[in-house]
């Protein structure tokens, strides 16, 4: 069975975030509050921390967290920034914390995954025992220039013994779905691409991986209601839904 | 490792109700060091158990989350196993509290049945919750672990239990009673050779917080009807049946094998005969060999000192030697005809022998940034495998599973070497020929 593999100390999961820090990342979440809100760029490192936070929780024995997940993050906009100096055990992780980023510039969202991909080329013989990597993608608008597709797509056909790499993305945008979404913990997740309503949509949705069965049950232990057949694709402009998407990116099995 | 939690085996306060067992003994390994391999006598049963900890619990300094009691007195047996829920908050706490308690409310109630047990699960929770919800994190944490240890805390902790109680006295009317909740197993060997397996669901669990979190669960016998009973946590499951076959000195073996796996997990394991000889193989000279450090070890004092019918004093807190880091095992040539199945590994082993499925052909465009491959369809084809490697023998090449008839080469330093196979019906066929695409290679 595919996407069964357990990360632990010897066999760590890797996750990468890609995370775009382009000039509309620095716009409120809530346009519409009367009081400044929080910023989107302020939002992802919020539930960025909270999802590793789980990961963390999910690595502890005890009180000791151990090394079952390695993270890696870049922030993009026209360049790259590598957050954490390239992928961290989640204990290294722990001590740097999710710095606040400064949005600017614009979104080159095939170079963000290109980076991506050398990192997984680089690290290919030390994962062939471990979970199947995962790319957590976020961004709230459309690329500027080139299509992140033809490279994501080349990342989604790169298989490990536990199954090709994942990628999932979280589309910040109010425009995406045909229905929103008011409560993410009874929603049942993009299943085709009826559910969209933007051309863009359509193409994060072409990027994005089904989501495994490990996963969804994971997932699903934590109250939420996907379906089998959904991907790994959270379009809308819901806070709780970004919350339910960084959370995903960690369902990875442990031990 | 210093105590910062103050708990060690047992958890002192925790257990620290626990009365004496008159003319008997109780049975508490140290969930920090472990128990090899041990029979104990039972008159008139005999009781084989372990406690090991896996090698990521001992490489983090961490208790087994995993533990077991067992408590004889002349008139009745009772045992626990149980399994910490890791996720929760010190898992090995509950598994600690509940499987000492549990062996103390199985003596005491006549007929248990799962109503009273759920009662009697309600009331620990009640005991131990405020306890569990001030228990001390240690000052150091960061800002990140500390949100995280407190978030599992209120959250409680939580375990899963196999346990039971068997009347000694010999009457007729004599019973064996088991209970679970959770995925700990039961499996009870009838005298008429029946084998009888029980298990519950991996969600349900007693929780320091709310009591059983799921249906709990009882069955009973007549003692005369009934050989042997084991109870185990998940970890001893790929050596389950040869638990119930082998010998001392062969099952210490294998179980030494199987803390060896990379993936291995903590191990309870508690095995009581009723009829003599139930348990295979468990002469002194097995014993020995078994485990040599099972009569030097600390956890071994344990069970000697238990045996005069006290509740032993807290153990040196030494932690046992890290385990060896797990070496990745040496990647086979890749050079064969035969291309790996999509269940091995991309530098597994050669899949089976090709039929006379044709291998496709590759034709290489160049772009304005890289170059792609192009290749013609195979009849019958439902994918195509692609491995890529910096080096001619492929010895540990990258594999890309593909739907279409192209793919992009991923911008790398020359050299880069290819090759193709179609894969039908989910079976695929012989690999092409190999293709150097440096600068100037063939293609």
């Amino acid at each position: 069975m595919p996407y069964e593999t357990v990360a632990t100390q010897a066999t760590p999961a890797l996750i990468i975030y890609l995370l775009d820090m382009s000039v509309s990342m620095s716009d409120a979440v809530d346009e519409n509050a009367p009081e400044p809100s929080e910023t989107k760029s302020e939002l992802v490192t919020r539930t960025l921390t909270r999802a590793i936070r789980e990961m963390v929780r999910r690595s502890t024995r005890g009180t000791q967290p151990l090394a079952r997940y390695r993270v890696a993050a870049f922030a993009y906009n026209d360049e790259v920034h590598d957050v954490f100096g390239g992928a961290r055990p989640i204990t290294d992780v722990i001590q740097i914390g999710v710095p606040a980023m400064a949005p600017a510039g614009t979104t080159d969202t095939a170079k963000a995954f290109e980076h991506a991909e050398q990192l997984l080329l680089s690290m290919h013989g030390e994962l062939k025992n471990c979970p199947a990597p995962l790319i957590c993608h976020f961004t709230d608008g459309s690329y500027t220039d080139t299509s992140p597709l033809p490279v994501a797509e080349r990342i989604r056909q790169m298989t490990f013994p536990d199954g090709p790499v994942l990628i999932e993305n979280i589309f910040f945008d109010s425009g995406a779905l045909a229905q929103p979404v008011t409560d993410p913990y009874s929603w049942g997740g993009v299943l085709t691409r009826d559910d969209l309503a933007s051309t863009y949509a359509y193409e994060l949705y072409e990027m994005s991986s089904v989501i495994p069965d490990s996963y969804l049950r994971m997932f699903t232990e934590r109250g939420y209601a996907m379906r089998p057949g959904a991907r790994l694709f959270f379009p809308g402009n819901n806070a709780e839904m970004v919350e339910a998407a960084f959370t995903m990116s960690g369902m990875t099995p442990v031990a | 490792m210093t105590d910062e939690r103050g708990r060690r085996a047992p958890t002192p306060r925790a257990l620290e109700s626990l009365q004496p067992v008159p003319d008997g003994y109780r049975i508490l390994p140290d969930p920090l060091n472990g128990q090899p391999l041990q029979r104990i006598p039972a008159q008139p049963a005999e009781v084989r158990l372990l406690l090991s900890r896996s090698s990521e619990s001992a490489r983090a300094g961490e208790p087994s989350q995993d533990y077991l009691v067992v408590r004889h007195d002349p008139r009745r047996l009772s045992f626990a196993v149980t399994d910490g829920v890791g996720s929760s908050f010190l898992g090995d706490v509950a598994a600690q509290i509940l499987a000492a308690h549990l062996t103390e409310w199985f003596v005491t109630v006549t007929s248990p049945d799962p109503q009273s047990l759920t009662g009697f699960l309600a009331g620990l929770s009640a005991q131990v919750a405020e306890q569990v919800a001030a228990w001390p994190l240690p000052e150091h944490l960061s800002g990140i672990m500390r949100d995280a240890l407190d978030a599992q805390r209120s959250y409680g902790s939580e375990a899963m239990f196999a346990a039971g109680v068997v009347d000694l006295s010999g009457s007729r009317q004599a019973t064996l009673t088991v209970a679970w909740l959770g995925d700990v197993r039961v499996r009870v060997l009838l005298r008429d050779g029946r084998l009888l397996d029980y298990v519950g669901h991996t969600n349900d669990r007693w929780s320091s917080r709310s009591g059983a979190r799921g249906a709990v669960r009882t069955a009973t016998w007549p003692v005369a009807e009934v050989a042997r009973v084991l109870a185990c946590t998940d970890g001893l499951v790929p050596e389950l049946d040869a638990a119930l076959a082998l010998g001392d000195a062969e099952l210490a073996a294998r179980l030494v094998a199987l803390a060896a796996r990379p993936r291995n997990d903590d191990i309870a394991f508690v095995d009581i005969g009723l009829v003599p000889r139930a348990i295979p193989g468990g002469d002194e000279a097995t014993i020995a060999t078994a485990g040599r450090h099972a009569r030097t070890s600390a956890a071994g004092s344990v069970v000697r000192r238990l045996l005069r019918g006290v509740t032993p004093p807290t153990l040196p807190t030494a932690s046992a030697p890290p385990a060896p880091p797990q070496s990745a095992p040496p990647a086979p040539p890749g050079s064969s005809q035969a291309p790996p199945t999509a269940a091995t590994a991309a530098a597994g082993p050669p899949g089976p022998v090709p039929r006379a499925v044709p291998a496709p052909v590759i034709m290489r465009r160049r772009l304005e940034r890289g170059q792609e491959l192009v290749w013609s369809p195979v009849d019958g084809a439902d994918s195509y495998v692609l491995l890529l490697s910096r080096e001619p023998t492929f010895a540990e090449p990258i594999r890309y599973e593909i739907d279409g008839l192209s793919f992009r080469v991923p911008p790398l330093p020359d050299p880069i070497y290819v090759r193709l196979c179609s894969v039908v019906a989910g079976e695929p066929g012989p690999w092409g020929p190999k293709y150097d695409l440096s600068l100037g290679g063939s293609a």
